[in-house]
Order: structure tokens, then C-alpha cells, then sequence
């Protein structure tokens, strides 16, 4: 979380750690004047004894932002240059994602329609729902829909049409179609 | 230039650091000069991992840093223990 913040406040770490090297390599090249070195050489003995320069600055800040975060964010920077320096190859390129997306899209949903949703029966729309509205069942997880045996095999024995279907079990229980078959 | 000294073991360093802070806050000159005389005849450190080391321990948490006025005059960055970290010192 903390490195993520570092991120906005790069620039200021930055100067800050430009600061810091440059306040001691500035006090250890004073030092080595003191000591009797010539200004040169005390300032090249200063800059070797920190080691590079660059490589420190490398160095911390992959401890600021780690590595991968770093290259990440760089990246994102990178494409979003390039999106906007080229706006006709961008428009095409998300054109073309687009076209492809929604193809694939409605051929898949078209496909999921017909081939795998669609009910195993001659005629779904004519499909309906039993409820079975029974006092000993009320109010029980699990208690729509549950009938006893003999009187599914009584309902199976109805050949009639579900009109007449739903008039049968008007008596005891209330049937109610899934969809309008209008 | 070669030298004599072992190179510094893991983590001796960032001990050393906090060892020197838990004295009193200084900045990375100054810790560099301590941990001059303290490790002279034993380890050698080499300057260049002091200040990544310091901005390690200060992004853990266990170091602040302000910018304060030097013994020359010039502003400086001076590191010192966090509160948990005093807390936890001894060392």
C-alpha cells in the first residue's frame, strides 16, 4: 500500500534522495580537503567510495517501488503514449475488438439458446409447474414441489391436456403454468 | 581497493544502523562516519548499501526521517527510530 503511494510521490522522493547523497558527498569531499587531498581527488574518492551514482539511485528505488511495480506502471505510461500518439490505429484496433467480441458473443449466446438450454420435451412452451399447496407440508425447507408417489402416478395417469390437467388437481393442490403458452 | 575485512554479513548492517540510531537521530553522513569506527578493524561496509539500507528500514516502518539543520548549517535528512522501534531496543 505504501509503495503504491510512493508511486505518486516519486518526484519528491527523488529530489529528496538527490539531497541526501549530494549533502554527503559534499561533507565527505570538505573532509578529505581537510585531510590534504587536492579538490579533484577528493572529489573522485567521494563518488567512488558511494559507489555509482546511478546504481544507488537504482538501487533505492526499487525499494521505494518494487521492481515489477516499477516496469508495470512504466508500461501503462508507455501504451498510453502510444495510444495517443496514434489515434487512427487505435480507433481501428478497438474497432476491430469490438466486431470480434460481439460476434463471438452472439454466435455463443445464440448457440447456448438453442443447443443447451433448450428442454428435452416436444413442446416447452407448454410446459407446467405443479404446486402442491398440502397442510402437512407447509412451511418445510424443501416443501414445494414434494408430492407422494401415488399421487404423481395418478397425475401421470392423466392423458388429457393440461387445461384438463389443472381442473384434476384443482381439488387439492394449485397448478400454475411456468410461462403464458400465449 | 582490496581490503583485509569481511565483507558485512546479512542484516549486520541494518543492526548497526539501528544500534547507532538507537542513540540519537542522525543523518547519513554521520551514521557513515560511526559505523567507520566501529567496524574499522572488523567488517567492512560499504557506503554505498548505507543509504539503501536506510530507505529499506524507513519504508518497514522502523525508521522516521526529517529534514533538519546539520551541525554545518545546511539542511540534512535525519533518520531516527520509530516509537515501536525505541520501544523494542535494547537491541
Amino acid at each position: 500500500m505504501n509503495r503504491i503511494l510512493n508511486w505518486f510521490r516519486l518526484r519528491r522522493l527523488e529530489g529528496d534522495l538527490d539531497r541526501e547523497l549530494q549533502y554527503h558527498i559534499d561533507r565527505r569531499v570538505t573532509e578529505l580537503i581537510h585531510s590534504g587531498l587536492p579538490e579533484p581527488e577528493a572529489r573522485r574518492r567521494a563518488a567512488l567510495e558511494l559507489g555509482g551514482a546511478t546504481q544507488l539511485r537504482e538501487e533505492v528505488r526499487d525499494i521505494w517501488l518494487s521492481r515489477w511495480l516499477r516496469d508495470f506502471m512504466h508500461d501503462l505510461r508507455f501504451s498510453a503514449r502510444s495510444i495517443f500518439r496514434s489515434p487512427s490505429l487505435t480507433a481501428a484496433a478497438v474497432l476491430t475488438l469490438a466486431l470480434g467480441i460481439g460476434a463471438t458473443t452472439a454466435l455463443y449466446s445464440l448457440v447456448d439458446q438453442i443447443v443447451l438450454r433448450a428442454l428435452p420435451v416436444d413442446h416447452p412452451e407448454q410446459l407446467i409447474l405443479s404446486n402442491w399447496n398440502g397442510e402437512q407440508l407447509a412451511e418445510t425447507f424443501g416443501g414445494d414441489n414434494v408430492m407422494s408417489y401415488p399421487i404423481c402416478r395418478d397425475l401421470k395417469q392423466q392423458k388429457q391436456s393440461s387445461t384438463a390437467y389443472s381442473a384434476v388437481l384443482r381439488q387439492r393442490s394449485t397448478s400454475r403454468p411456468v410461462e403464458n403458452p400465449a | 581497493m582490496p581490503s583485509s575485512r569481511f565483507p558485512i554479513p546479512q542484516g549486520t548492517l541494518d543492526m548497526l544502523i539501528l544500534q547507532i540510531l538507537s542513540l540519537e537521530p542522525a543523518h547519513g553522513y554521520g551514521i557513515a562516519q560511526r559505523l567507520e569506527q566501529i567496524s574499522k578493524s572488523v567488517v567492512q561496509v560499504n557506503q554505498g548499501s548505507l543509504y539503501p539500507a536506510l530507505h529499506r528500514l524507513e519504508q518497514r516502518g522502523w525508521l522516521k526521517a526529517d529534514w533538519k539543520e546539520s551541525e554545518t548549517g545546511r539542511e540534512a535528512k535525519f533518520y531516527s527510530l520509530t516509537r515501536s522501534r525505541a520501544q523494542a531496543a535494547p537491541l
